[in-house]
């Protein structure tokens, strides 16, 4: 009998003892979710091309979107607000004349900016905005058309430009502040003239009326010096130079062979070091911590991880960034199996850590991404819902899920 | 896993028969001690434990205590789940040990329940105008979910002899044993040339960790005993009601087949409303020429 009333009285302790549920944590909505920025509209579409957090936690995601009426119909601009935990704020669709940005939003303080273009003149302009997508402002660039690429340097409160001039057949390269004033001089390159092996202004055309192949084109400033990268077109051929803009400075390439081979993607490590994903027909390579001397390196020698799941001409973006006190290189791109795929690195020893995959079921693309204020990674990229609707998507990481993807030793 | 806490509770039962039937061989080697028989047989009923087994089905349902999306939309249409109630038939097992006293009995019952509920989500992309392209799916989720209960409850019997009608309430602890998760894609496509009806191939997920540890409950319910020589058969209606979510919280987001399908489990509580049969056995005075049911009014 009294083994009964001791299992009895046991197991009526043991359940008082016990008897709680799992805790919940609010906060665990912010340091993950995944959001799906849905609209019941048929036929309408939306490529992201960048985001960024802003001081209330929240996120701007930049987007290209269709527009009814223009001679840009397929590059109109749309941003759209979410909360800290990814819902939906707000959004809007700038109007006709402000067409094709590009992948530039930064913030600076309050305030946030992007590159984009005049559908009239084709002129480029700093478009300036704060977080509740108010007060938006547009100025103009003196002297760069066809914007095609932009890179903030937060030091000079200047963004440094890629344009294009479609008359001359140019590409363009400056600095420019805020206000849109030119603080380095442009410079430009040859892009080659009329048709050569390959036509030059029309595929340039169709990059920007968003009808034909995205070229990655990019600029930047090296760490450390005052000489500026870009990737772009020269002498027919995908090139990566560098240019220290002054006007006698005939710069240094590391040519590309036309649009076959070339860099899809490029990010000044400070000296001669970068890191790099570079294409060769559909193959694509990666490399967190390249050396690269233009002029006397073959591009095709560079770039030793290849990557054949990777979707050909995809975009890919690089993230310099610090994981668990590692200095980590963070490559993100799209896969052939429809996910979107980031790639992690070891800057210092060019060792690479793990792969992550995110996006199942529907398709995804990647778009870009950035590192949030609490240690986390925010990917945007666009899925296509019930296999046809392209709507911006948001993955956010926790630092916990970013430390997962650092093996440390 | 399920077969493991099975053998857990057959053992637990199995050791305690053994223990109560040590306790009668005793008994049987020593005749005098059923000198005093009416004495005895009013203890049998005044202060007893009993030990049994029961089984049953349930039906049982979710309430939202808060929605999640990973759908957010920019127009402002949201079509929300579409849970049902008390819609798939589920099944479970208990272990009963009751300590009775003057009619009231205090009883602990690890329960083994295999839990359904189900919910669907309806998306739809068209055009304002009449006559424009459309596509219509459904998204239809169902669970399966498996807990180990721990329920302690407080029984009264009301009243008869053969018969006896009782009332119980309670609380319970549930253990997180297993879950799976299958969703059917449906809809109609009228985007195609006319109303093209598909379905495709499900998505079968182990969704074990998309759902929590533990949570608590209340129970209420009312049940029969029929006393039958020296067992009760018995007749229990439980309804069981949580209190907290059964989602876990931290694991959300984790699993990436269904995050990249579109899909977030809400915070849900569980409802289950059990019947079961079952037998209890007395372990204190078990002797043949004893009847449970002679117990003097």
């Amino acid at each position: 009998m009294k083994k009964l009333y001791t299992i009895f009285s046991t197991s009526i302790c043991v359940l008082l003892l016990w008897s709680c549920a799992e805790e919940t944590d609010s906060a665990i909505g912010k340091e993950k979710f995944t959001s799906i920025f849905d609209v019941r509209d048929f036929n309408i579409s939306y490529t992201p091309l960048d985001i960024v957090q802003t001081s209330d936690g929240g996120y701007v995601v930049l987007s290209a979107r269709p527009l009814e009426e223009s001679n840009f119909s397929y590059s109109g601009i749309h941003l759209l607000k979410a909360d800290e935990n990814g819902n939906y704020v707000s959004d809007i669709t700038l109007g006709d004349s402000l067409v094709h940005a590009v992948s530039s939003l930064t913030l600076d303080g309050e305030k946030l900016h992007f590159i984009c273009m005049n559908s009239q003149s084709t002129g480029a302009r700093i478009v300036s905005f704060d977080a509740s997508l108010g007060n938006i402002t547009a100025k103009m660039v003196e002297g760069l058309t066809y914007p095609s690429a932009a890179n903030y340097i937060p030091e000079s409160k200047a963004f440094a430009l890629l344009g294009y001039n479609s008359e001359d057949k140019q590409t363009q390269i400056t600095v420019a502040n805020l206000s849109g004033q030119l603080i380095k001089p442009l410079k430009t390159f040859i892009t080659g003239l009329g048709g050569g092996e390959i036509i030059i202004d029309k595929i340039m055309i169709e990059h920007f009326l968003h009808t034909g192949r995205q070229y990655p084109f990019s600029v930047g400033k090296v760490k450390g010096q005052d000489i500026y990268y870009f990737n772009a077109f020269v002498n027919y051929n995908f090139s990566m130079g560098l240019t220290n803009l002054s006007e006698d400075d005939e710069g240094t390439f590391m040519f590309g062979e036309n649009d076959d081979v070339g860099f899809s993607a490029v990010t000044s490590l400070g000296n001669a070091s970068y890191a790099i994903a570079r294409f060769d027909h559909t193959d694509t390579y990666l490399d967190p911590n390249a050396s690269l001397s233009p002029g006397a390196i073959d591009p095709t020698e560079i770039g030793y991880n290849p990557y054949p799941e990777l979707t050909p001409h995809a975009t890919i973006k690089i993230l310099p960034t610090e994981i668990s006190e590692k200095k980590i290189i963070v490559f993100g791109s799209s896969t052939k199996s429809k996910q979107i795929g980031l790639y992690f690195y070891d800057q210092t020893t060019r060792a690479f850590h793990t792969s992550r995959y995110l996006g199942f079921s529907n398709p995804y693309e990647f778009s870009s991404m950035t590192r949030t204020a609490d240690g986390g990674l925010a990917i945007c990229g666009v899925t296509y819902l019930a296999g046809r609707f392209p709507r911006i998507c948001i993955f956010k990481l926790s630092e916990e899920d970013v430390k997962e993807n650092v093996v440390i030793e | 896993m399920k077969k493991h806490y099975l053998y857990v509770l057959l053992c637990l039962f199995a050791t305690l028969q053994l223990s109560a039937q040590s306790s009668l061989s005793k008994k049987k080697r020593q005749p005098s001690a059923y000198n005093k028989q009416n004495k005895e047989n009013d203890q049998f009923l005044q202060k007893q434990f009993w030990l049994g087994l029961k089984a049953g089905t349930n039906l049982s349902s979710v309430t939202i205590e808060n929605r999640y999306a990973i759908f957010s939309p920019i127009d402002g249409f949201e079509t929300p789940k579409k849970y049902d109630r008390y819609k798939g038939l589920g099944t479970q097992i208990a272990l009963e040990l009751s300590f009775s006293f003057k009619g009231f009995s205090i009883s602990f019952q690890p329960t083994y329940q295999h839990a359904l509920f189900s919910y669907s989500k309806e998306y739809f992309w068209g055009g304002t105008e009449e006559g424009a392209l459309s596509l219509e799916m459904t998204y239809d989720h169902k669970h399966k979910v498996d807990h180990l209960l721990f329920p302690l409850l407080v029984k009264y019997e009301v009243a008869g002899n053969k018969l006896r009608p009782y009332l119980q309430a309670g609380f319970y602890q549930g253990l997180r044993v297993s879950a799976n998760k299958d969703i059917t894609i449906r809809g109609v496509d009228h985007a195609s040339g006319g109303d093209n009806e598909f379905e495709k191939e499900s998505i079968a997920i182990d969704a074990t960790n998309l759902f929590a540890k533990n949570h608590w409950g209340l129970i209420g319910g009312a049940g029969v005993y029929y006393n039958q020589g020296n067992v009760r058969l018995n007749l229990d209606i439980q309804y069981r009601h949580g209190m907290s979510s059964i989602i876990s919280n931290k694991n959300r987001y984790e699993n990436d087949m269904l995050v990249g399908a579109g899909e977030v489990m809400d915070d849900l509580s569980l409802q289950s409303v059990s019947v079961s049969l079952g037998c209890l056995f007395p372990m204190r005075f078990l002797g043949t020429g004893f009847k449970s049911s002679d117990r003097k009014k």
